[in-house]
């Protein structure tokens, strides 16, 4: 039964891991501003995007 | 006689405002400038822009494109710039302009239409925009033009000299809302075999200690400032509600520790941690709402960034704090004045309305003194300016003691003042208890000490008071009355007095109500006089020709005396328009009176008032039961008219200065007064600082408002007393969550005095608490925002 440690040992390091990605998300701006992503993901891509120029 | 304007159904395809007959072509715009950013945008392929929200510019009437030379300037550019690396540059600007999805799209779509800047981020909620440029192919300054040029004039101001670039945002919190609730629910499914009664399974896997190792990062990272500010609550003798929580952390921690290190039981670490965690959830939704809107704006965010200065023969652009006393500066049509200084040119027109409050042009000569703050309206003049900016007359104003405190720091909240007796009762009680069963026996006496200052802990309370305030702030932010802080809410409560500014928030900025007196004008008469002002910029005829119509006559020989009047000839008819003094020749009468002369006969004269806030006497008579006094910046000419909105016993002062305001509500508040300030302008900002609540009436969101407490945009001003209303409900949830909060500490603490506290029950417990807590609190500040719609009974006079 001592397998249990093992796996809680291992279910906290996943964790750990997903927390670890939370703190790049945060750092990483995400957080920043919860209003503007909301609109920007309604538009659409255009069919024929000008090139730059 | 009053024929109202024709309206017209054709919208202008850009912004959407009605279109003049006179500029009128296939594709329908308001404007020229309108119509050329159409087709800019048209000829890059952003024309999507027009059809993801509806009419979505910026009107480009009247719009003057400014200098921005200044930005050419190596140093001033510096102080603007986030970060510049060999090739990118990354610039953060405010752009007042952005207000819709459109916005968005075209703003984040730029480098389409100039291939030098490479990415654009847009935050709608703060108006701003990150923009990522190569300066090798586009510099600052055409950059910033490009930006005015469509639309969106980004906001510089003399503030971004003085301040820090970016204001950033606050990433901790939420960093450790995520570790609170990563300990928390760890904790939690360790702790599940003891929920279970499993207690071998627990004692024999270490979970305990594994346990304890998740609630380190809690206690020492998350929970840091609820222990640093007990702390210092301690030091400084002042016990606010964080003494009580960080004793109840303490303990819970402590305790716990002790439980499993000597196997005695299995702690409480999952409430410790699930109770910190709600904390700053809390904290979290109390600061979310109001994070965009800039409360504590001064002079510097109006003035401009640079000026013309006169630099051997030419007129060179630089900051204004490059400017020196004996420098000649040049400002435009439009331009804020930002120093004082002696006029050189013969003569010009200055508009303070803002500084002063006051609604005339101001009219100077050669050689008369002018004051920053002002607006140059006509041709550029030349000033010698003998002050520098910081210490000219309107901006010692800041200089003032109230401007050095931050009011928000000092503001004690009512659950400060709770917990101060309520901390000393809890302390009693838990040191009365230890001395009781130390000498009995020891482990009661820790046992008993911890177990007071566990079920003692207001962490209900604590959350009740986030929750109800913070969502009391959003529902009002959705009728545009945007409060600064909870702690503005709490302190609405203690108001007696309210005073009241004239120009601007009792009457409108703009529009003058037009009514003349005299001998009858026959509609020929008044044709000419319509077709005479519409020559004309000054305010008074704009008003007049705005609110008679009728036929346009072709008028010769006209001439405008700047501050004086209007002359002008039709047929056989000699029309003159003017002051008391240019019409009579006699010292100046009353300055809101137009008089009217057709061939030297004087007919009669026409009257402007600034036209009363819509709802604004309604406002005033439900605010009867305060005290309310009247202080305005202009001459008493309106004291009748004012006198019919105010009651009886309200005080009515004309001719405040800034100072003035300033030491009459200081005044007032020595005599025990609570005061809340209504204001709108820069000279009422020395009174909204002192005040307890300033409200400054905001006419739309891009307009400067000084620092306040509040910001109420002018039509939903009436709702004042309604908000006042749904405070007092707020306050009764408030006591009602405390009476919640209460139940649960009592039937905690007859939990643990019957030992029954067991980690299941405790476990259950504290997240129910929080959840009803959060639950009732969101609940009633939505149910008694009812009061907010209708207005309460009026008993009859």
């Amino acid at each position: 039964m001592r397998i249990i440690l093992v796996l809680i040992i291992i279910s906290l390091l996943l964790a750990i891991g997903f927390l670890t990605a939370f703190f790049w998300a945060v750092n990483d701006g995400q957080y920043d501003d919860d209003f503007t992503p909301s609109i920007r993901i309604l538009f659409d891509d255009e069919k024929h995007p000008q090139n730059k120029l | 006689m009053l024929l109202k304007e024709q309206k017209v159904n054709v919208q202008c395809t850009h912004c959407g405002d009605a279109i003049d007959t006179s500029y009128n072509k296939k594709l329908n715009f308001c404007c020229q400038g309108c119509e050329q950013i159409y087709h800019l945008l048209q000829s890059h392929h952003l024309a999507t822009y027009y059809n993801i929200d509806k009419y979505p510019g910026i009107s480009a009437k009247g719009k003057i494109l400014k200098s921005y030379e200044f930005l050419d300037d190596e140093i001033t550019a510096e102080k603007l710039i986030s970060f510049r690396s060999k090739e990118i540059t990354k610039i953060r600007f405010n752009l007042p302009s952005i207000h819709c999805s459109s916005c968005l799209w075209l703003l984040e779509n730029l480098p389409r239409l100039h291939s030098g800047i490479r990415h654009c981020k847009v935050n709608i909620l703060s108006k701003n925009v990150a923009i990522d440029y190569s300066h090798s192919e586009i510099s600052l300054k055409e950059l910033v033009e490009l930006l005015a040029k469509i639309g969106y004039e980004p906001e510089l101001n003399f503030a971004f000299l003085n301040e820090i670039k970016v204001q950033k945002f606050d990433r901790s919190l939420i960093i450790k809302i995520g570790v609170a609730g990563f300990c928390f629910g760890n904790i939690m499914l360790l702790s599940f075999p003891e929920y279970l009664g499993l207690h071998g399974a627990f004692k024999s896997y270490f979970l305990g200690y594994i346990n304890i190792l998740l609630s380190l990062p809690v206690l020492l990272y998350a929970g840091r400032n609820y222990l640093v500010d007990a702390y210092k609550n301690l030091v400084n003798s002042h016990l606010g509600i964080h003494f009580p929580l960080a004793l109840g952390m303490l303990a819970l921690f402590l305790r716990s520790v002790y439980e499993i290190t000597f196997g005695v039981g299995e702690g409480y670490l999952d409430s410790f941690s699930g109770f910190v965690f709600f904390l700053l959830l809390g904290q979290w939704y109390q600061n979310r709402t109001q994070k965009h809107l800039n409360f504590d704006r001064d002079y510097r965010s109006y003035f401009p960034i640079s000026v013309d200065v006169l630099d051997h023969d030419v007129f060179k652009s630089k900051t204004i704090d490059q400017v020196r006393k004996g420098d000649i500066i040049r400002v435009r049509n439009m331009e804020i004045i930002p120093c004082d200084g002696k006029l050189l040119s013969t003569n010009c027109q200055i508009d303070y309305s803002f500084v002063t409050g006051e609604s005339e042009v101001h009219h100077k000569e050669k050689g008369a003194k002018i004051y920053a703050g002002g607006r140059q309206k006509g041709a550029a003049i030349k000033i010698k300016v003998t002050r520098s900016v910081e210490q000219g007359y309107l901006t010692t104003l800041w200089n003032e003691q109230v401007f050095k405190i931050d009011k928000s720091s000092s503001a004690t909240l009512l659950l400060d003042k709770i917990s101060k007796y309520f901390s000393l009762v809890i302390l009693t009680i838990a040191v009365l208890t230890f001395i009781y069963w130390i000498n009995k026996d020891t482990s009661i006496a820790y046992t008993s000490l911890t177990s007071v200052l566990i079920v003692a802990c207001p962490c209900a309370l604590a959350i009740s008071v986030p929750f109800i305030l913070g969502n009391a702030m959003r529902i009002l932010a959705k009728r545009k009355f945007y409060v600064r802080s909870i702690h503005t809410i709490e302190k609405f409560a203690d108001i007696d007095t309210v005073i009241f500014d004239k120009t601007g928030t009792i009457t409108e900025n703009n529009g003058l109500k037009v009514s003349y007196y005299g001998q009858p004008l026959n509609s020929h008469d008044m044709d000419m006089i319509v077709s005479l002002t519409s020559h004309s910029n000054h305010p008074f005829s704009k008003a007049i020709s705005q609110h008679y119509q009728g036929e346009h006559y072709q008028i010769s020989d006209f001439q405008e005396i700047p501050g004086r009047g209007i002359i002008g000839r039709y047929g056989n008819y000699n029309v003159r328009l003017g002051s008391g003094r240019f019409i009579f020749n006699s010292p100046s009468r009353d300055s809101s009176k137009s008089f009217v002369e057709i061939n030297g006969q004087i007919y009669g004269y026409f009257k402007f008032n600034k036209r009363l806030r819509s709802g604004i006497k309604e406002l005033i008579g439900t605010l009867k039961h305060y005290k309310l006094a009247l202080l305005s910046g202009d001459g008493s000419s309106e004291f009748e008219r004012m006198q019919g909105l105010f009651p009886k016993d309200a005080e009515l002062r004309f001719n405040q200065s800034p100072k003035d305001k300033l030491a009459y509500i200081k005044n007032l508040q020595s005599q025990g007064h609570s005061v809340m300030m209504i204001g709108d302008g820069l000279n009422d900002a020395g009174a909204l600082k002192q005040s307890d609540i300033g409200v400054v009436v905001v006419e739309d969101n891009n307009n400067f408002t000084p620092a306040c407490d509040v910001m109420i945009s002018a039509d939903h001003l009436f709702q004042l007393k309604r908000v006042n209303r749904y405070f007092t409900k707020l306050r009764h949830s408030l006591y009602g969550a405390f009476v919640i909060a209460f139940l649960y500490n009592v039937i905690g603490l007859s939990f643990a005095v019957s030992g029954q506290l067991s980690p299941i029950v405790a476990a259950i417990l504290m997240p129910l608490s929080s959840i009803t807590i959060i639950l009732y609190s969101i609940l009633t500040s939505k149910i008694s925002a009812f009061v907010l719609n209708h207005d309460a009974y009026q008993p009859k006079e």
